[in-house]
């Protein structure tokens, strides 16, 4: 049975030691293995107790000055993707742009940071349609010392200016490739000349900058889910060894055509850990490459080394609007991209602000009040506590309140399977298991536990 | 091999600190001007009268920042220009007796904190100067005095201090919260996760628990802390067990430096029962390295030539060894890998250096 | 699992006893808890196996005294670190 404690430390023990715990029963050996292990500190261990408070204090998430900005600076796309989350707009509408007063604003906002590094993700629509405003931006922040830049496109037009912006070092590329080539035809580009177009270019930017700038990411129909080495196939193909597996989510376009979705939930989990199965095996059969799914990672090393992701959907406590924030359109000012999809969709509006005016205000403030599952009862009684966190706005978007008992919700579902399964293999004695933990887990060597077993 | 100290005739009394140069550039009331070179030295003259010090041309001794001991007719270079490893040995007293120790205790000391602290104020800028030992804190208020007020004076200057952890105290919590501080790095060793092996080591009973009071502090006290251990036969199998129990109990520290052995002091005559030949056999090492940084602590190798490291752990197998004491064997000359590599000690003994390396 | 089978298991009263099976049954809904002639209860489930029912009280019953034992002083601790 797995015990951990709020510091993260955790361990394996018998049910003897655990039923000796509900009964205030503990022996001496008991408390000295459980100390061993960090679950246990004595009063007169003063080093014990500091560095209990020092391991719970690096799992407090939190957000510190804003220094990450999603930005949309259009809402225009040149693709019609069946699933498309951000009610997109024709490729030749007028209006879904930045005007000139709201580039204005938002570079005023940027001149206004107080930090000295900065993240700027491109969102849409299509953000490659104005590389001229993804300029204008990029230029405002050469005063960071810490740059970077991500530009989320759909790849399927690369003129100069914007492989000019490609080009930059401080400049990342991140594309949907949903699979095989009938998958992602189906599911995004269409006819054969658009998809080929689409392959031509990712093999540019690969070829052209190599494998660490690009990064691809999946989008999968829980209804129609794809063979597992077909998709990685096409991500090796290209390679790309970071799958970013994402469920069709039905928000947006996708609600109206995938209401079902919420049925099929169950059977995304059951694919997701039978991906994350399949990639160590295919890890152990071929060593010269590590494949990973990076939210599976991503959540692996919230076990072994928080901080080390800065992923703002797993970490508590998760306020919105604080250390990150999404720019829409039209100036509105969003919590998360999640947010802004949502609101577009009609269910609800989320939008917190505006750039004119800011933002700072009753709707954050009392969304953040509740942005920690510290305090949860359900939480509370849960062994994955230190290592998950809270998702306000998924919680509104599927059930439009944030007040349902937890584990009730498929942010706790989907979470509990996703750990149940870490916690699976970090016990397991497999070979093949430990290489791929190992491997992502960025770890020099291979070790040969990963963690404890009280006797 | 760079001498340190080099025989020197001084006309003064008592021992003074000089910064010697081949012109009175700045005129400090230190500063001391070549007025004579011959095949066998150098002379300078000063504030304190004429020193005439054998060994070393005038170039070597350029910039340097020296303490002439007339007495003793010597004049040792505390502050080496242009080298990166200065240490101060502020004292030859200790509290323990490690097996391996490089610097066997004395039971006698010689109280020179005050020539210490001019010869810094002298350094050059940006300098990171090394205090070591015996046992620095022995002398505990005198060193924080020493360095508390070169770190005022000197903005630019940081301390790397190699100290036991067996003094620090309560009161010291406060103190060691200056943001001065911020600038001095505490250099502790620890030879196992529990007292038996880690006291046998040191050779004094009771210094874990005592250290681990003292890394108690330490940590409240927001210090820099560069954990220390030195691998020798008696702890390398339990290397993996220290690991678990740095991630887990020290995990506030910068750093594990993981240092390969010494042939100098104690180590020497018992090197045959100490030395671990880590080319042979990496898995315990590797393991602990594993496991460390599994939790996210930082590990690094320390006079380990990076060709005797498996390639998966190469890169932690830092430059570590003093320019004084660092030399490389004959068969090092054609590796492309020698600038980051760490070389062997001086005194390693020949026939395993040559029969261990292989040019990468 | 899912046999037809209705596995049986009989817990006593002692210590926070319904805070521990008030959980229990929300985390595990296919559990029923019914009073026995002891002051003790008995849990029944077609899904869980004996072993598995025997695991999910010791926990439920875990967690329910260390939370109790340490309420205050994690709040005061977490509160302090949150804030």
């Amino acid at each position: 049975m797995l015990l951990v404690g709020d510091s993260g430390a955790f361990a394996l023990g018998p049910r003897p030691i655990v039923e000796r715990l509900g009964t205030d029963a503990l022996t001496h050996e008991d408390r000295k293995s459980l100390a061993r292990e960090g679950l246990l500190v004595a009063e007169e261990d003063a080093l014990g107790q500091v560095a209990h408070g020092h391991a719970l204090a690096r799992r407090i998430g939190g957000a510190g000055a804003l220094d990450y900005l999603i930005l949309v600076p259009t809402l225009r796309c040149n693709l019609s993707c069946s699933y498309c989350q951000v009610s997109r707009v024709a490729e030749h509408s007028k209006g879904f742009d930045w005007n000139d007063r709201t580039l204005t604003a938002v570079l005023e906002i940027i001149d206004a940071l107080e930090v000295d590094q900065i993240k700027i993700e491109f969102q849409g629509g299509e953000p490659t349609l104005r590389p001229d405003l993804i300029r204008a931006v990029i230029e405002r922040c050469e005063r960071f010392a810490k740059r970077q830049f991500v530009i989320c496109t759909n790849l399927q037009r690369l003129d100069d200016e914007v492989i000019a912006l490609f080009d930059r070092p401080d400049v990342f590329i991140s594309t949907s490739l949903d699979g095989d080539v009938s998958t992602h035809a189906r599911q995004r580009t269409g006819d054969a000349a658009t998809t080929d177009t689409f392959l031509e270019n990712l093999r540019f930017v690969v070829d052209r900058y190599g494998a660490t700038k690009v990064s691809a990411l999946p989008t999968v129909d829980p209804a129609s889910l794809p063979n597992m080495d077909a998709l990685v196939d096409s991500y090796v193909a290209h390679g790309i060894d970071s799958v970013f597996l994402r469920p069709i989510n039905y928000q947006g376009f996708a609600r109206k055509r995938h209401a079902e979705v919420r049925e099929l939930d169950a059977a995304w989990r059951d694919y997701h850990a039978a991906f994350v199965r399949r990639l160590i095996e295919r890890n152990w059969m071929d060593r010269s490459r590590v494949l990973e799914e990076t939210y599976f990672s991503i959540c692996l090393r919230r076990v072994f080394q928080p901080g080390a992701d800065r992923h703002v959907d797993l970490r508590d406590p998760n306020p919105v609007g604080v250390d990150y924030v999404v720019v829409d359109y039209d100036g509105h000012v969003y919590p998360t991209d999640e947010a802004r999809m949502l609101t577009r969709s009609g269910v609800i509006d989320l939008a917190i602000g505006d750039v004119f005016q800011g933002w700072q205000g009753d709707m954050r403030d009392q969304l953040n009040a509740h942005a920690t599952n510290r305090f949860d009862p359900t939480c509370q009684r849960c062994a994955y506590q230190p290592f998950c966190g809270r998702d306000l706005i998924d919680d509104l978007s599927r059930y439009g309140r944030i007040d349902l008992p937890r584990h009730e919700t498929e942010f706790c579902r989907r979470h509990l399977a996703m750990f149940d399964l870490v916690f699976e293999l970090i016990y397991s004695e497999e070979p093949a298991v430990r290489h791929s933990l190992a491997r992502w887990l960025r770890l020099p060597g291979t070790p040969s536990t990963f963690g404890a077993v009280l006797s | 091999m760079i001498r340190l100290t080099l025989p020197a005739m001084a006309d003064a009394e008592r021992p003074y600190v000089a910064r010697l140069g081949r012109t009175r550039g700045t005129n400090g009331v230190h500063d001391f001007e070549l007025i004579d070179e011959d095949v066998d030295g150098a002379t300078y003259v000063g504030r304190n009268g004429l020193v005439a010090i054998d060994g070393a041309t005038s170039d070597e001794l350029e910039g340097d920042v020296v303490i002439v001991d007339p007495a003793g007719g010597r004049a040792e270079r505390i502050l080496r220009r242009g080298s990166t490893h200065n240490t101060l040995l502020v004292t030859e007293r200790c509290d323990q007796l490690c097996l391996m120790c490089s610097q066997p205790p004395k039971k006698t000391h010689v109280d020179r904190f005050a020539l210490f602290e001019e010869a810094c104020l002298l350094a050059d800028p940006g300098s990171l100067i090394g205090v070591s030992g015996g046992e620095p804190t022995l002398y505990k208020s005198d060193l924080l005095g020493m360095m508390e007020r070169v770190l005022s004076e000197r903005q630019d200057i940081e301390f790397h201090v190699l100290t036991n952890g067996q003094f620090f105290d309560e009161a010291d919590i406060v103190r060691l919260r200056d943001p001065r501080y911020a600038r001095v790095t505490w250099g502790i060793p620890v030879y196992a996760a529990e007292a038996v092996l880690h006291d046998r080591i040191v050779g004094k009973e009771g210094a874990f628990e005592r250290l681990e009071t003292s890394m108690a502090m330490l940590a409240r006290a927001g210090a820099r802390i560069e954990l220390r251990t030195v691998l020798i036969a008696d702890n390398v199998q339990a290397l993996p067990s220290l690991a678990s129990y740095i991630a887990r109990r020290l995990r506030f520290v910068e750093v594990w430096s993981i240092m390969q052995l010494e042939n100098i002091g104690f180590a020497r005559t018992r090197w045959a029962s100490l030395f671990v030949d880590h080319a042979a056999d990496f898995a315990p090492i590797g393991e602990a390295i594993d496991q460390a940084m599994l939790r996210g602590v930082r590990a690094q190798l320390f006079n380990f030539p990076r060709c005797t490291v498996p390639v998966a752990w190469r890169d932690l197998a830092r430059a570590s060894i003093s320019d004084w004491k660092r030399r490389y064997a004959d068969a090092c000359s054609p590796c492309r890998e020698r600038d980051a590599c760490s070389g062997f000690f001086e005194w390693h003994p020949t026939e395993q250096a040559e029969a261990g390396v292989r040019p990468l | 699992m899912g046999t037809d089978q209705i596995e049986e298991l009989r817990i006593g009263a002692a210590g926070p006893f319904e805070a521990a099976l008030h959980w229990l049954i929300a985390f595990h809904p296919s559990i029923s808890a019914d009073g026995a002639e002891d002051g003790g209860m008995v849990l029944r489930s077609s899904l869980l196996s004996r072993s598995q029912m025997e695991d999910a009280w010791a926990c439920a019953l875990a967690n329910e005294r260390l939370l109790a034992g340490n309420a205050e002083d994690r709040e005061a601790v977490l509160s302090t670190l949150v804030s």
